[in-house]
């Protein structure tokens, strides 16, 4: 009990001690090879996660005869994704992808909705949380008259488009405006008035 | 071939016999001229009955053979493909995947540049691959040479004449057979090498292209060859014999059978030519025995021999096929090696004497190995579970008897490599339990899936662990109770009426009055209550005291609808005990359910099959992409942040002795009473994997979901090509720095400061002063909650 207390208060000294946590950890550099051999750091300092002071979680597994020091609580060091993006309706992020996309737009321009859908859908394997591609898939599912799938992967398209950014808005307004036709074309008036509405949120 | 239609042509020559028997004793006592002319009058007219009816019989024959050759000649199976590797720049392929992807289609390593379709070349990360090509739902993918670097298993610089991507063709890994088990690729006769015809014509039937159906110099032979040795060494049947025995006859050795397929060769030559009839022998021919399969026809054979389609065999391997012809059984390589080689050399001698081969090639072939390999790539049912799935699939679409008959071309999601890593873990894993619990852990059982965690696609389905042999598929049909799995649809409900990860939940003890009288008390794992614990710490810790009362507060019948919508199809009641998992799932339904979180709250139907063609290779049917949007996405994306705070700090840490915590994977473990299940479903940025570890009479087990499933989910999912799960954050989600003792925000350096998304406007926006003396009291509390658990 006593050496509980102990342990306490040496983990409040250091924590006092601790520099204010203005600034999340970063996290090590990757080296872009996620899979194989990763050795976790035997001390467990440089991933541990820096949890809040809430709850119990940050002296997990400590072992105080050690000297094992609790990390500082600290804000957390989940990596969240940029809010801001740019955006572009030609770009997945992996160059083959791009290829089909361009090659299933064409597809699409010539009225050859099925070969265009192929593509999108070979694409999206490649590079699933694309909104470029799923817009894509969108309009030509809006073309195949098929309007439940197109709203469908319109948002989803809105789902995976990034807060803001270059061309986000752009992207959101096409999207609404799919969604918008494919609920005139299958009758729903008044849910495509509300998504032109919102589509001219963003215009 | 029916048996019974079979013997219509001797009952025909029987009936002949017996007409004329009678006749002969009547005539029996006459004078001996008029008997003599009164016998041949007879004997003419019964010539002449005999002609009729031998004129009727094989008019019936040349009709059964013209309907059965152009009608359809063979019940193929369906072909069952694993998705083709696709390669691109950036790809990222798990260590040791590409050696195996190329080990499964039995591509050869080959040194020197001029490469050949199913060779690669390999020197430091360096690749030169040549494909074969294959026929597909998108299109012709054409044979090609690829050049790409590999580097730390990404491929970089890929070059293919222009176009940056190319598919390897996909594996065979099983079929749909016929009842009667006879197996077949069926080959066009020009897809076959002509080393291989002129091999088979000069061993089997020298006088093939200028004979009438039967070969008379072939007879003679023969027959110079058994009279010379004294016992039967040739047959002298003509390939077009062979043909009609296997076609049209039963194998009984009788001289009307041999009579009659004389007849039915000779018409069968009179009516096609020689090509139709030589490709019909290729196709038809018996070749070898897989357990209860039969392995007809060379372009099955060269697959299930050397692993390698027809065109690709070179003159030693030609050799090894033309001579399983006179035996499979007898020279089977597999079995009688020796026996197969002197078999195999004594065709290429024939091959020399006929001048199919040159000398320097024939003295290059005998050298060579057998080169058979040692499991057949074309390896049947290699994965039972997964082609269960399929098969349940496709039966929504298809005749059974369409499956079995018409050769359709299956293309499936099986990814062999996360097959391969989910079956290894499992087995390993059960092993490796069983071992260190010995008594106390006997007879465990465990089962898992693992989808594309955007898409959908099933890529790997194991239904237990003996997971090469069709059997009772758990990860199909065993329900069994999912536990604490079931905690993040408790969690979204609330998240839905208003709660955030920040929100305070009491972990103490609760008595609930059900309806029947009974008082509902359930308890934490640990036995203890928790106290006072923000809800996002409840989640990644498992409570069961605060998850049953939050779920009380928040309804059931809401928990319900979010499990419905979550993709459970069941019926499931609203009563308390859902709240901490009395549900029971398969571990399939628990992939269809986790799938919508990990699609950020877009429910997609989980696929086993892309897409199906003809036996011609005409597109037939497409499985598409379909997803529907059933959450809200900024409450899905504070639900992943809970569960990746399961792996971050709650009961899945372990995963990060296995994996990056970089890759912000998310997970939840799960343990139903009493231990009986373990359970744990996780994903990443691209796969989403549920493992369940349990017995099959349902006693209990010492395992937990992280002492048990979790273990093998580690090792399949660290052997991975994984993603990073990274979540835009919606539009109307904020990050927050939040104060759960004084629920309010604060600043980010205030004691008790934790970061958490919510919904915008769903908290005060007004910011409060550092509570005071937070840290102390909850560092202690989290060391005493420590030594309690």
């Amino acid at each position: 009990m006593w050496n509980k207390l102990t342990l306490a208060m040496l983990v409040m000294w250091l924590g006092g001690c601790a520099v204010a946590p203005t600034s999340t950890v970063e996290p090590p550099q990757r080296t872009g090879n996620h899979q194989g051999a990763y050795e976790p750091s035997r001390s467990g300092s440089v991933y541990s996660t820096r949890d809040s002071g809430y709850g119990s979680t940050s002296t997990q597994g400590s072992q105080p005869s050690t000297g094992y020091v609790a990390p500082t609580p600290a804000p957390s060091s989940v990596r969240k994704a940029p809010v801001t993006a740019s955006y572009s309706e030609n770009s997945t992020g992996v160059s083959a992808a791009d290829a089909l996309l361009r090659e299933g737009k064409t597809y699409h321009q010539r009225g050859q909705y099925a070969n265009a859908a192929n593509n999108f859908e070979r694409a999206i394997r490649m590079a699933p949380r694309s909104p470029a591609l799923y817009l894509a898939m969108a309009k030509t599912r809006l073309a195949l008259n098929d309007y439940n799938n197109a709203i469908q992967m319109a948002n989803r398209a809105l789902s995976l488009l990034p807060s803001e950014g270059w061309g986000v808005s752009d992207a959101r307004a096409d999207a609404w405006t799919i969604i918008a036709d494919s609920r005139a074309a299958s009758g729903d008036r008044r849910g495509a008035e509300e998504a032109r509405a919102r589509a001219r949120e963003y215009w | 071939m029916s048996q019974s239609r079979k013997r219509k042509k001797p009952a025909a020559a029987s009936t002949s016999a017996r007409t004329s028997s009678p006749r002969k004793r009547k005539g029996g006592g006459g004078k001996s001229r008029r008997k003599g002319l009164r016998i041949w009058g007879w004997l003419f007219k019964l010539a002449l009955v005999g002609l009729v009816l031998g004129a009727v019989g094989v008019v019936y024959l040349d009709a059964r053979i013209t309907s059965h050759f152009e009608g359809k000649r063979w019940a193929i199976p369906a072909k069952v493909y694993a998705r083709p590797l696709e390669l691109y720049d950036g790809l990222q392929l798990a260590n040791g995947q590409l050696p195996f992807e190329l080990g499964l289609l039995n591509y050869r390593r080959v040194t020197g540049s001029k490469l050949e379709p199913g060779t690669y070349t390999e020197q430091y990360g360096r690749y030169q691959i040549a494909t074969r090509g294959f026929e597909s739902w998108e299109g012709n993918e054409a044979p090609r040479t690829l050049k790409f670097m590999l580097d730390h298993g990404r491929v970089e610089g890929l070059t293919s004449g222009g176009v940056a991507m190319a598919r390897l063709e996909p594996a065979v890994v099983g079929g749909i057979y016929p009842a009667h088990n006879e197996d077949r690729v069926l080959v066009k006769l020009d897809q076959v090498p002509a080393l291989m015809i002129q091999s088979l014509i000069a061993v089997e039937d020298r006088d093939y292209y200028n004979h009438f159906g039967l070969s008379l110099r072939g007879i003679g032979r023969a027959f110079w060859a058994n009279v010379s040795s004294g016992s039967v060494q040739q047959g002298g049947s003509t390939l077009t014999q062979q043909l009609v025995k296997n076609f049209y006859l039963s194998s009984k050795r009788t001289l009307t059978r041999k009579g009659t397929e004389a007849v039915m060769a000779v018409l069968l030559d009179f009516h096609y030519s020689k090509d139709e009839i030589l490709e019909a022998y290729l196709n038809e021919v018996y070749l070898g025995q897989a357990g209860k399969r039969g392995i007809y026809g060379f372009g099955l054979a060269s697959l299930f021999y050397f692993g390698q389609p027809l065109p690709e065999l070179k003159a030693h391997q030609v050799a090894l096929l033309v001579g399983l012809v006179k035996g499979p059984s007898w020279y089977d390589p597999r079995r009688n090696p020796e026996r197969a080689q002197q078999r195999r050399d004594q065709v290429l001698q024939v091959m020399l004497e006929q001048g199919v081969i040159d000398k320097t090639q024939h003295a290059a072939a005998v050298k060579q190995p057998l080169g058979v390999i040692k499991k057949p790539q074309y390896e049947d049912a290699r994965y039972p579970a997964f082609l269960d799935l399929v098969k349940r699939q496709l039966k929504q679409d298809y005749k059974d008897e369409d499956l079995r008959s018409e050769g359709l071309r299956i293309f499936t999601t099986l990814d062999p490599w996360a097959q391969e890593q989910l079956e290894q873990a499992i087995d390993q894993h059960t092993n490796q339990l069983q071992k260190s619990f010995g008594k106390r852990l006997e007879n465990l059982e465990a089962a898992g899936v693992i989808t594309a965690s955007n898409t959908g696609e099933v890529v790997a389905v194991v239904g237990g662990r003996s997971y090469r042999y069709e059997g009772f598929n758990r990860a199909l049909d065993a329900q069994r109770p999912i536990g604490s799995l079931v905690k993040p649809a408790v969690y979204l409900a609330a998240l839905e009426k208003g709660y955030h990860l920040g929100s305070i939940l009491q972990d103490e003890p609760l008595h609930y009055q059900l309806p029947n009288g009974k008082t509902w008390s359930p308890e934490n794992f640990d036995r203890q209550p928790h106290g006072e614990v923000p809800l996002l710490h409840a989640l990644a810790n498992s409570y069961n005291l605060s998850t049953a009362r939050l779920a009380l507060d928040v309804g059931l019948p809401n928990v319900v609808s979010v499990l419905q919508r979550l993709g459970v199809e069941r019926n499931v009641m609203a009563v308390p005990s859902i709240a901490l998992g009395a549900v029971d799932l398969s571990p399939l339904e628990v992939a269809k359910m986790y799938q919508t979180i990990a699609t950020e709250g877009f429910g997609n139907p989980l696929r086993s099959v892309r897409s199906v063609l003809t036996g011609n290779g005409e597109p037939l049917q497409r499985y598409e992409l379909e997803v529907q949007q059933r959450f809200d996405p900024a409450d899905i994306y504070a639900l992943v942040y809970a569960l990746q705070e399961v792996v971050r700090s709650g009961t899945a840490r372990s995963v990060n002795s296995y994996m990056s915590p970089d890759l912000n994977l998310a997970g939840k473990t799960g343990t139903s009473n009493d231990q009986r299940d373990s359970w744990f479903a996780g994903f990443s940025g691209n796969y989403l994997g549920v493992v369940w570890m349990g017995r099959d009479d349902n006693e209990k087990t010492p395992l937990t979901g992280a002492s048990g499933a979790l273990r093998a989910w580690n090792q399949t999912f660290s052997r991975l090509p994984l993603q990073p799960l990274d979540l835009n954050p919606p539009a109307d989600l904020e990050w927050i720095w939040w104060d759960p003792v004084q629920q309010g925000q604060v600043d980010s350096w205030c004691d008790n400061a934790i970061e958490i998304p919510v919904r915008r406007n769903v908290v005060s926006e007004q910011k409060l002063p550092c509570g005071s003396g937070g840290r102390l009291f909850n560092w202690f509390r989290g060391l005493m909650n420590n030594e309690r658990r």
